[in-house]
């Protein structure tokens, strides 16, 4: 036997799945044909390899064997070590003497192109991101056709193999960013990478609750990132893409106020912008006012808060603290469940939160109604790490409202914005639009402006080619 | 590198800090409903100062303020102590008032310690960050001072009954001259603590002529509003104005929320003078001085100062005196080094 | 998370913080009376709270205050004995009406002063009241089935615009700087209690050592309000003609005005212009002739320029510079003045410009 077959062996013993194949081409021909029957497609085999091996009697250069397969991807492989590499990634590796060439006969293991399930929309593209890496890489493509999408391809993880590229447009992304993040992915010596989410941690500069790396399943989103001068990083196996840097605009608006007028999406990002800074003082101002400065609340709502409030033996801020706990905890459990027993949740939610508990004289329904206003406000963040760092600041809040009043809501604001001015993103102040303040990325991300006068990149991101759009001409 | 817009804002903000608690209190004192006078004669020493300010900044280039003190040489060592102490004694008087401020309206039974604690953390780790992050706070932190602001101005300025004002220079010409200095120590010397930053551009004239304008029209309402003689009642006249709020019969009451543009200010100007001190101070062992420091002015500010009225009394009749002392000569004398310099070359 | 844990552990700590107070733990005061009592020397202060524990009884209990009161000899010894009286902390920033009792308002309201506008607690836009033949206590205490909180009726009758031209506001900052200004003399709207019924009353004014000297009749109180420009709904009457003796009259509404002070050393000039619609006809003038608008304007200016005068008069005779006529004088002369020693000339200008919905009721 074929000392590479026996190698092959040895190395997948207690490897079912691997199929090793002696044919007779004539008397004194013979080739092994070796594959892992999980990850590679027999049609393709039979199609590639099998019906051609007729041919392989005619051969007089081993070159040849590439004018007789006809598969797209024909490998000559010269160091062993690699065999690892390719039977696992559905090549199949035929061996003719002392020639390896690996064809590829990689099994579509894929779901069709899905659509969006995180990020949905009503108008706009309906295509996402699935696992595959090429289909991936292709849903961009198709949307930026030009030579100028470059993508830096390494694999990360020892055992996983796993595939990922570095995407960026040359002309109009700062190369220093490029270099910085390759630096930091070649860093990376890890057993196995299996989602995107895993790489966004090794990009976090400070320790921070917000979210310092952008993951969509949008190509759409991922495209216009890559044209605003962004690099996305593509993960095979993940159906996420990350986009870097993110700042902390980037996470208020979803992509899809793009595609329409800006009228009357902009009355639409103002309520957002106001609901993320309302889900975390409300309930702070709440305890504030009605346990520090009661003086703000006029005298009938006062009483009405008063009498409501003289059955509940907890003080006000144990109160919020009660309610908030079950909120998050109906939260958690409503993204665990599967959808199927989904309204179980809502039910007993809606069942303890709404009579229940008035009756039973644990919360006052003021607090109900405040509790949930601040929940219904922060369910507009699709985001989780915002999510995660809504949920920091208000408990924040809470405090400094429940130790100092008014005073304490001035002293968590300012705390609030020394830690995010603080944060950085790939070097750059994470807070970005608004400080510092740039006028351009503002209107792309907290406002939308006329889509005639978009005409420039945020000087921050793009290090050249800051025009995109000629107005003049309009 | 400070941008223009940063440093607008920086002016904005250090201008009208020292206002609350001293400043309308103190000048409505001297020279009641003439103050409008003052504020106006004492902006235009302001813009004096800030020529002087442009001068050096100009001359100076992208060195920061300590390099210079260290080329001076002894008399370099002496402006130091005197802006040392001068930042010092800002910082001191601003956790002094905010700490009254808040025992008056907000947490009127809270021990000092309580009140201070936070803001001494909160400037101790501001001027660990710099200058750069101060920057952006300000940036965010200015929107919202302008909107309790112009909401506080709009609102009021429909109550004023502005023959209140009338008559003119009803004061004696002392009084009114001598509020005008005050207004010139309480709204232009903060501006020496830009004088350590790196600038985009030199120009200090636009921000403080804009924030005096803006001073000056408050101090109108505040004498409309108010009346000639509840105005030197009031220990907090600016917040008291506030109560008189009525918009649209139901926004009423707000005077908390609105006073929050002043505690912003009297912060910033808290850390601007902390960053600038640390930087004053010795490079070796930097962090140990300014974290002991700091702490001497936090139990200052609470055991000395602190519900003890007498010093209070002392501290808020005399303190522009202080502020006039420690920060004229200082910057004259760094003015003058450069004329003479420029002469020698 | 540790520092959220930290956070936590804080809260449960902070329920006892100094400034921290349970919204169920106030008592809040919604009026208060303020009465001296000679014999003791003592005064006597009695608060209005709300009542907010509707949800153990809804239906039964219709008491929607109750009342709590105490005595000593300053302000504060009274404050401080109602504290006793009573398990909630007494909370004052709800506070919107103050009645003085007449006694009050003649000797002791410097007194009062001192005590409110120093004290933070208590929020200064409230508005104050004499009480006219009753002591205050009474009258805060005058529920009935209409209005079963006395202060917030007062309150809304002070602040309604269509009730009888006796509303002035003055608030405690009114009230204050009334008080320190020399120039100017303190005036305040007076309640009264007749038949069980709370009723505003006329103009109580004030010397210049804040004493109360006097009230104003309805007719003078309606001429210091359109006098303070502060005017709002007067009413004046022309009896035009006396049939088989029934009076018929006309009356006007004055529904806007415009008032222009020239005072000099000897001459107060008081120029009047006020718009004026017809409320009642009953002479049945013709509507549709000019001159019968000029005859009823002339007639109408004489009528309000003797109120007027008579208003003056009584204010002289008074000592009380209400109308601020020293301090209007000093804004423009810089110079003092002593209001008595001057003549007052009205020039009245009233146009009808209104007449209603219809030019005249007659039968043909």
């Amino acid at each position: 036997m074929n000392k590479i077959i026996e190698r092959i062996q040895s190395e997948f013993n207690e490897t079912p799945d691997l199929i090793i194949r002696k044919i007779d081409i004539n008397l004194t021909k013979y080739v092994y044909i070796a594959y892992l029957e999980t990850v590679s497609s027999s049609d393709k085999i039979n199609d590639y390899i099998l019906k051609n091996l007729n041919y392989f009697i005619s051969i007089k250069k081993l070159t040849d064997i590439e004018k007789i397969i006809p598969s797209p991807n024909i490998k000559f492989i010269k160091e062993l070590d690699t065999l690892e590499y390719y039977l696992t990634n559905g090549f199949t590796i035929i061996v003719l003497k002392n020639t390896i060439i690996a064809v590829e006969t990689r099994a579509d293991i894929n779901r069709s192109i899905p659509a969006p399930e995180v990020e949905q929309a009503l108008y706009g593209p309906k295509d996402a991101f699935n696992e595959n890496y090429q289909i991936n890489l292709g849903l961009i493509k198709r949307r930026i056709k030009s030579s100028h999408l470059k993508i830096k391809e390494l694999n990360i993880g020892r055992k996983s193999n796993t595939k990922v590229g570095v995407i960026y447009i040359n002309d109009i992304a700062d190369s220093k960013n490029v270099d910085y993040i390759l630096k930091i992915l070649n860093k990376i010596d890890i057993d196995a990478i299996f989602d995107s989410g895993q790489l966004a941690q090794y990009f976090i500069e400070n320790k921070s609750e917000f979210p310092t790396v952008t993951s969509s399943e949008r190509p759409d989103k991922i495209s216009k990132g890559l044209l605003e001068g962004k690099i996305a990083i593509l993960v095979d196996t993940s159906p996420f893409v990350l986009l870097l840097p993110a700042f902390f605009g980037d996470f208020i608006n979803p992509i899809v106020d793009n595609y329409n007028k800006n009228i009357k999406f902009n009355a639409l990002r103002i309520l957002r912008i106001t609901c993320f800074f309302l889900t975390i003082i409300v309930p702070g101002y709440y305890i504030a006012i009605i346990n520090y400065n009661q003086e703000t609340i006029p005298t009938s709502l006062l009483i009405n808060f008063s009498s409501q409030r003289s059955q509940v033996p907890f003080p006000s801020i144990v109160e919020a603290l009660i309610l908030l706990f079950i909120c998050e905890m109906l939260r958690e459990s409503d993204m665990r469940f599967p959808s199927s027993y989904g309204s179980a949740v809502s039910i007993l939610g809606a069942l303890v939160l709404g009579e229940a508990a008035v009756s039973a004289g644990i919360v006052s329904p003021i607090m109900i109604i405040i509790i949930a206003f601040t929940f219904i406000t922060s369910l507009m963040f699709v985001e989780f790490e915002m999510i995660n760092a809504i949920r920091h600041f208000r408990i924040v809040f809470l405090f400094f409202a429940s130790v100092y009043g008014l005073f304490g809501l001035i002293i968590s604001t300012l705390i609030f914005f020394i830690h995010i001015c603080s944060l950085k993103t790939l070097g750059k102040p994470y807070f970005y639009p608004i400080a510092p303040f740039n006028k351009n990325y503002f209107n792309k991300t907290f406002i939308k402006s006329d889509s005639t006068k978009d005409t420039k990149r945020s000087n921050l991101l793009a290090a050249k080619n800051i025009t995109k759009q000629r107005n003049d001409l309009l | 590198m400070i941008t223009n817009r940063q440093k607008n804002f920086f002016i904005i903000f250090c201008s009208k800090a020292l206002f609350l608690g001293i400043g309308y209190a103190l000048l409505f004192g001297f020279s009641k409903n003439d103050t409008w006078i003052s504020f106006i004669l004492g902006s235009l020493l302001g813009i004096i100062f800030c020529y002087f300010l442009k001068t050096i900044m100009n001359k100076k280039g992208h060195k920061s303020l300590s390099d210079i003190l260290k080329i001076m040489g002894p008399l370099g060592f002496i402006i130091r102590l005197l802006l040392i102490i001068y930042s010092i004694a800002v910082i001191n008087e601003i956790l002094f008032i905010i700490q009254i401020f808040a025992k008056s309206f907000f947490l009127i039974n809270s021990t000092t310690l309580l009140i201070i604690l936070p803001l001494v953390i909160l400037i101790g780790v501001v001027a660990f960050k710099g200058y750069k992050i101060l920057a952006y706070v300000v940036e965010c932190l200015f929107p919202i001072s302008l909107f309790f602001t112009i909401f506080g101005i709009l609102a009021l300025f429909f109550n004023g009954d502005y023959t209140n004002l009338k008559p003119f220079f009803s004061n004696s010409t002392f009084n009114i001259l001598k509020s005008s200095l005050y207004y010139f120590t309480l709204s232009a010397t903060p501006l020496l603590f830009l004088l350590d930053l790196q600038l985009e551009d030199n120009n200090f004239y636009n921000a403080y002529i804009i924030i005096s304008i803006a001073l000056t029209f408050l101090c109108v309402i505040l004498i409309g509003v108010l009346g000639p003689y509840l105005i030197y009642i009031y220990r907090f006249p600016e917040y008291m104005v506030l109560k008189d709020i009525q918009v649209f019969g139901f926004i009423e009451k707000v005077e908390n929320i609105l006073s929050i543009s002043w505690i912003l200010d009297n912060f910033v100007l808290l850390c601007l003078a902390s960053c600038f001190f640390k930087r004053l101070l010795p490079q070796k062992y930097n962090n140990y001085y300014f974290i002991g420091i700091l702490i001497t002015i936090f139990l200052i500010a609470c055991f000395v100062f602190g519900d003890n009225y007498i010093n209070d009394l002392i501290i808020s009749l005399y303190f522009p005196h202080y502020l006039f002392l420690l920060s004229i000569p200082a910057v004259i004398t760094i003015f003058i080094y450069y004329k003479t310099k420029r002469k020698q070359n | 998370m540790k520092k959220i844990i930290i956070l936590l552990f804080f809260i449960f700590l902070s329920c006892s913080c100094c400034d921290y107070k349970e919204l169920n733990n106030l008592a809040i005061v919604s009026g208060i009376a303020i009465d001296f009592d000679n014999e003791k020397n003592n005064f006597k202060i009695t608060f209005e709270v709300l009542n907010d524990d509707e949800a153990s009884d809804n239906s039964k209990n219709d008491n929607r205050a109750y009342y709590v009161s105490g005595s000593g000899k300053t302000v504060t010894e009274a404050f401080n004995s109602t504290n006793l009286e009573i398990s909630k902390i007494l909370y004052l920033n709800h506070v919107k009406i103050m009645i003085m009792s007449e006694e009050i308002a003649t000797k002791k309201s410097n007194q009062i002063i001192d005590y409110f506008i120093r004290n933070p607690n208590i929020n200064i836009m409230f508005y104050m009241l004499v009480a006219k033949e009753n002591d205050a206590k009474t009258i805060l205490k005058s529920t009935s089935t209409a209005n079963k909180v006395v202060s917030e009726s007062l309150y809304t009758m002070i602040e309604n615009t269509t009730s009888e031209n006796l509303s002035l506001k003055v608030n405690l900052e009114d009230y204050v700087d009334l008080n320190v200004n020399p120039m100017q003399d303190l005036y305040l709207p007076t309640v009264t209690k007749k038949n069980n019924k709370l009723k505003l009353e006329g103009v109580a004014i004030f010397n210049n050592k804040n004493e109360l000297k006097d009230i104003l009749s309805y007719s003078e109180s309606q001429a210091i309000n359109i006098l303070l420009n502060k005017n709002r709904n007067a009413f004046y009457k022309y009896k035009c003609s006396s049939e088989n003796g029934e009076d018929k009259y006309v009356i006007i509404n004055i529904y806007k005005q415009k008032l222009k002070f020239n005072i000099t050393n000897s001459n107060a000039n008081i120029n009047i212009n006020l718009m004026a619609r017809i409320e009642e006809n009953q002479c049945n003038y013709d509507l549709k002739d000019k001159n019968n608008y000029y005859k009823l304007q002339n007639k109408f200016n004489k009528i309000i320029k003797k109120d007027l005068d008579k208003t003056i008069e009584t204010l002289i005779n008074n000592d009380s510079d209400v109308l601020g006529i020293n301090f209007k004088y000093y804004k423009n002369n810089n110079k003092k003045l002593n209001f008595k020693e001057i003549n007052y000339n009205f020039k009245v200008n009233t146009s009808i410009n209104r007449n209603g919905l219809i030019f005249e009721v007659k039968k043909k």
